[in-house]
């Protein structure tokens, strides 16, 4: 079967658009604007026709949750900034979403709170309304507070049925003593379990946050960049702009190498799971960029050590290494599955040695080259919705209130020499930076 | 596994589909990228008797591995730079193999990606490997950490007990481990042959590589008297029947379901899908249940209705598809919810649904869910490969398109439509649940006695009018005809 063109064809070659030659990577062309309250606007037209999504986040995520017994408080808004205001309370708002056709959710990170929505595209002046309303006059009272507690803990439970999730709580508790980065963005079970009782702290935390200078409005896809300026000036124009917000702790340098065991109560994989602490995101150096590399290039599927540990000798099930960029600095981690827990001193002692040779030895050439061209082609293939356009930019922008850095970033990455490799690997990829963790299932202690 | 359906009409139309040596082409000369889908008519369902889990390693072995001309090693060196691998999803029925590259790619990766899905090499050490990892996860995963999905496996081997369809597409434990490399070659080359194989490709591609296309799905062995080898005809469901999954789990998850012969060309399909819709639409609070049981209630994180079965398709919330079912199950799913609220909640979900036929949509209900449904299809085809998987879903039922159907038959719909599907289609007493849960003997003594179960409020108190609600809810009487426990270690052995 061959599908003939109309509307079909006329969808999927607009879907398809080769965009116009640009100056960095990015294929489409940004526009921004500010408004005089500070909130910064970024649009993105696409030929998408009919399809766009409307993006709004807050440069606050669990970073932000500073006070002692209040982690997962970023979280929780997300979840009541769908309990609506005055104006359209939450089943008007959910209802007038509803019939537009809007696939929308939120979620939560280290930095920033991100509220999504892809609609068709007739749908984009009502949603504009809907949006600058709920960010501006957010109501709801302690007895929908405390309903929204239990939904939070239902879905700590959904997470808490993994052996993953404790593994995390206890990673960022040991690689972090001041920073909030050392909590998890559900949040501590106890504080979880407190919430139906924090409703004056969500208000605090609410106008702490929630405020045009913090927060960034992303248009992506099939739209009118004139009429939805227009709408946006007039419906966000009188948002207000807060009082500074509190400074988030500064965390010292780990205090040499720590360690600690878990013990999981069900079966789980013997899991060996090592982190050193990084650099915050910045542009100025190709530091994070080469540890990107890095990521790929000594823990990735063609790596040799992968290809030995898991594909060869087989003593590991599964191995990941994660660098997420980050506002302060955080953790390269190396997550290794076992089959057996008596292998974990010879896997940790293998995932050191492989790092101390990344510091001393040029990784070939053209393996580096190879890195450099997937995450080329890996923006590409992410670039082909509304949507997935919208996330790439919003991951940067989220790190320096500029979508451009997307670009920039690209040139760093371009960049990495075999140099800038063993310089990272060497500075930070060392076992004086390093938490080492290893759980295992009830019945397979070592 | 061929199958036969349920309907005189829906056979003969299957049976042409699956008899066709069918290419779906979507092509767009100008597109940066190109999508490749095969959907092979091969699932768990076809695994031999103690050979379960046979189809799963079969297909992951070939997507995983080698091929004739590269080792597996050599496959991931030349995928990589281009940020492009073999995707592979295995359901009871069918096999999906998918993949995505760049238009200039497509040279280097196609041959690769046709090699991965139709000439595996079938390494023994790689099948090995895959071997321990299905283990694994069957282990440590579905049993160990997932209770959610557990649920839903435990749901569906309930209501296909005793047939071919019970077990669940990571077979059983004794399964995987007595399967030999030569058992995976056999089922290979059994299955993997025309006219099971439907192949689909999207985007910028050219004419001369459709020809190429073309040649290579013609030099798939043809198997020239594929075999009917099974109907699948699951038991009838008197009143609520119950299985208890006990392990020491922190939450109770819950599904229940019953199966049903409602598929795309029953005039009931359309109106049954909008009222689904507004009963509990995934991942969304547009859903009655979603809004009484977590909104007003706040018991749990998420609580949905499907009319077919459902996995979400990786970061879209719509279906996965191709996902070809002789006998379709509605499903209600109730996210973890607090130990002391495991049959509040069973019941809560029962009695909305019993209302549900009873008293059918409302007005509002019935608008705002077609005005939803019209212009969230909109967005059903944002990538190529949704677009192709949707052409192939609407080839093999020998359909015009989904997305125009749906607008069609929501032009002519009325409130009465789906109300009257929901009472003709739809039951609220004969169903199967799963309860994945801890003390099991606790939950059987208190269905056994009909013993009411109030809601526990983590915080605060409800006001009068859902009170009032609650207290009737928990009374009513489960009359559960069939109560019995399973180990979660014990599951899928």
């Amino acid at each position: 079967m061959r599908i003939p063109g109309g509307a079909v064809l006329g969808l999927i070659a607009a879907l398809s658009f080769v965009p116009p030659a640009a100056a960095g990577i990015f294929p489409y062309p940004i526009e921004t604007f500010e408004l005089e309250n500070g909130l910064l606007v970024v649009m993105v037209a696409m030929p998408t026709p009919g399809v766009v999504q409307y993006q709004t986040f807050v440069r606050a995520g669990s970073r932000n949750e500073i006070e002692p017994g209040r982690s997962g408080y970023a979280h929780f808004f997300e979840h009541m900034m769908f309990r609506g205001t005055r104006r359209f309370p939450g089943p008007v708002y959910g209802e007038r979403l509803n019939r537009l056709g809007s696939d929308g959710n939120a979620s939560t990170g280290n930095d920033l709170t991100v509220y999504h929505m892809t609609l068709p595209s007739t749908g984009l002046a009502a949603a504009i309304e809907l949006e600058a309303d709920r960010f501006q006059n957010l109501d709801y009272d302690r007895e929908q507070f405390r309903k929204e507690a239990g939904a939070i803990l239902g879905e700590f439970e959904i997470g808490r049925a993994s052996p993953w999730s404790i593994l995390e709580e206890k990673r960022l508790e040991k690689a972090f003593r001041a920073h909030p980065y050392g909590h998890t963005v559900i949040g501590y079970e106890a504080d979880v379990r407190a919430m139906p009782d924090g409703f004056d702290y969500s208000r605090q935390f609410f106008d702490r946050y929630y405020r045009p200078e913090n927060c960034v409005v992303l248009i992506t896809g099939d739209f009118d960049a004139r009429q939805a300026e227009e709408l946006i000036r007039r419906d966000y124009g009188g948002w207000r702009r807060g009082a500074p917000a509190p400074p988030v702790p500064v965390e010292p340098p780990l205090a040499g190498p720590v360690r600690d065991a878990i013990e999981w109560a069900g079966p789980a994989r013997p899991i060996l799971d090592i982190s050193f602490r990084t650099p915050a995101y910045g542009e100025q150096d190709r530091t994070v960029a080469a540890l990107q590399m890095l990521r790929e290039l000594v823990f990735g599927e063609t790596s040799p050590l992968h290809r030995s540990l898991v594909l060869e000798e087989r003593v590991v099930e599964s191995l990941h290494a994660s660098f997420d960029l980050q506002r302060d600095p955080y953790l390269f981690t190396i997550s290794a599955e076992l089959k057996d827990p008596k292998d974990f001193a010879v896997v940790e002692a293998r995932i050191l040695a492989a790092l101390e040779e990344a510091g001393r030895i040029p990784v070939d050439a053209a393996r580096l080259d190879r890195a450099k061209r997937r995450w080329e082609a890996s923006l590409l293939l992410s670039l082909e919705t509304p949507g997935g356009v919208a996330w790439r930019l919003s991951d940067f922008i989220s790190l320096t209130g500029d979508p451009r850095s997307l670009d920039r970033h690209a040139e760093n990455l371009r960049a990495v020499t075999r140099e800038d490799l063993m310089e990272a690997a060497r500075t930070y990829l060392v076992p004086e930076r390093s938490v080492t963790l290893t759980l295992v299932g009830k019945e397979e202690r070592p | 596994m061929k199958r036969s359906c349920g309907l005189l009409a829906a056979l003969l139309l299957w049976a042409g589909m699956a008899c066709s040596e069918d290419l779906t082409e979507i092509p767009v000369a100008e597109s940066p990228t190109v999508a490749i889908r095969v959907v092979i008519e091969a699932g768990s369902a076809d695994d031999p008797v103690g050979l379960e889990g046979l189809c799963l390693l079969t297909m992951r072995a070939t997507a995983d591995g080698g091929t004739p001309a590269l080792t597996r090693n050599e496959v991931i060196e030349r995928l990589d730079p281009m940020a492009a691998d073999v995707e592979l999803w295995v359901d009871r029925e069918t096999t999906v193999f998918s993949g995505r590259c760049r238009r200039e790619d497509l040279a280097e990766y196609f041959p690769i990606f046709w090699d991965r899905t139709f000439r595996p090499r079938f390494d023994p050490v790689d099948v090995e490997r895959l071997r321990e990892a299905a283990l694994s996860d069957l282990e440590n995963d579905l049993r160990g950490s997932d209770d959610e999905r557990l649920g839903k496996e435990a749901l569906q081997a309930f209501l296909f007990e005793r047939t071919r369809w019970e077990h669940p597409p990571t077979g059983t434990e004794s399964g995987l481990k007595a399967m030999s490399v030569e058992d995976l070659r056999a089922f290979h080359r059994k299955m993997v042959m025309r006219p099971r194989v439907h192949v689909g490709i999207a985007g910028g591609y050219d004419g001369e590589f459709a020809e190429r296309l073309r040649a290579a799905i013609a030099a798939i062995p043809l198997d020239p008297a594929p075999a009917d080898e099974g109907r699948l005809d699951p038991a009838p469901i008197r009143g609520l029947e119950l299985r208890l999954v006990e392990k020491p789990a922190r939450a109770t998850a819950i599904s229940i379901g019953f199966p049903h012969d409602v598929r795309r060309g029953d005039p009931d399909y359309w109106p049954l899908t909008l009222a689904v819709t507004a009963f509990g639409e995934h991942r969304t609070f547009l859903g009655r249940l979603q809004r009484e049981m977590r909104s007003t209630r706040g018991l749990n994180y998420g609580n949905y209705a499907y009319l077919e079965h459902f996995t979400q398709d990786g970061w879209f919330r719509y279906p996965r598809l191709n996902l070809w079912r002789q006998v379709p199950y509605f499903s209600i799913w109730i996210r973890p919810v607090q130990p002391a609220n495991g049959l509040f909640a069973l019941r809560q979900a029962i009695w909305e649904l019993r209302h549900l036929i009873d008293e059918g949509l409302t007005q509002q209900e019935f608008e705002t869910t077609r005005d939803h449904l019209r212009n969230v299809s909109l967005l059903w085809k944002q990538t190529l490969m949704r677009r192709l998987a949707i052409a192939m879903e609407d080839a093999h039922l020998g359909r015009g398109d989904m997305i125009e159907e749906l607008a069609e038959s929501l032009d002519g719909m009325t409130l009465a439509d789906a109300n009257a599907a929901l009472e003709r289609r739809v039951t609220g007493e004969n169903l199967k649940a799963v309860l994945v849960c801890a003390e099991a003997d606790s939950i059987r003594e208190l269905v056994s006695a009909g013993t009411a179960t109030p809601i526990v409020y983590s915080g605060g108190d409800a006001p009068e009018a859902v009170k009032a609600k609650d207290a009737r809810i928990a009374a009513m009487p489960l009359a559960a005809t069939r109560v019995e426990t399973l180990q979660a270690k014990e599951i899928f052995r």
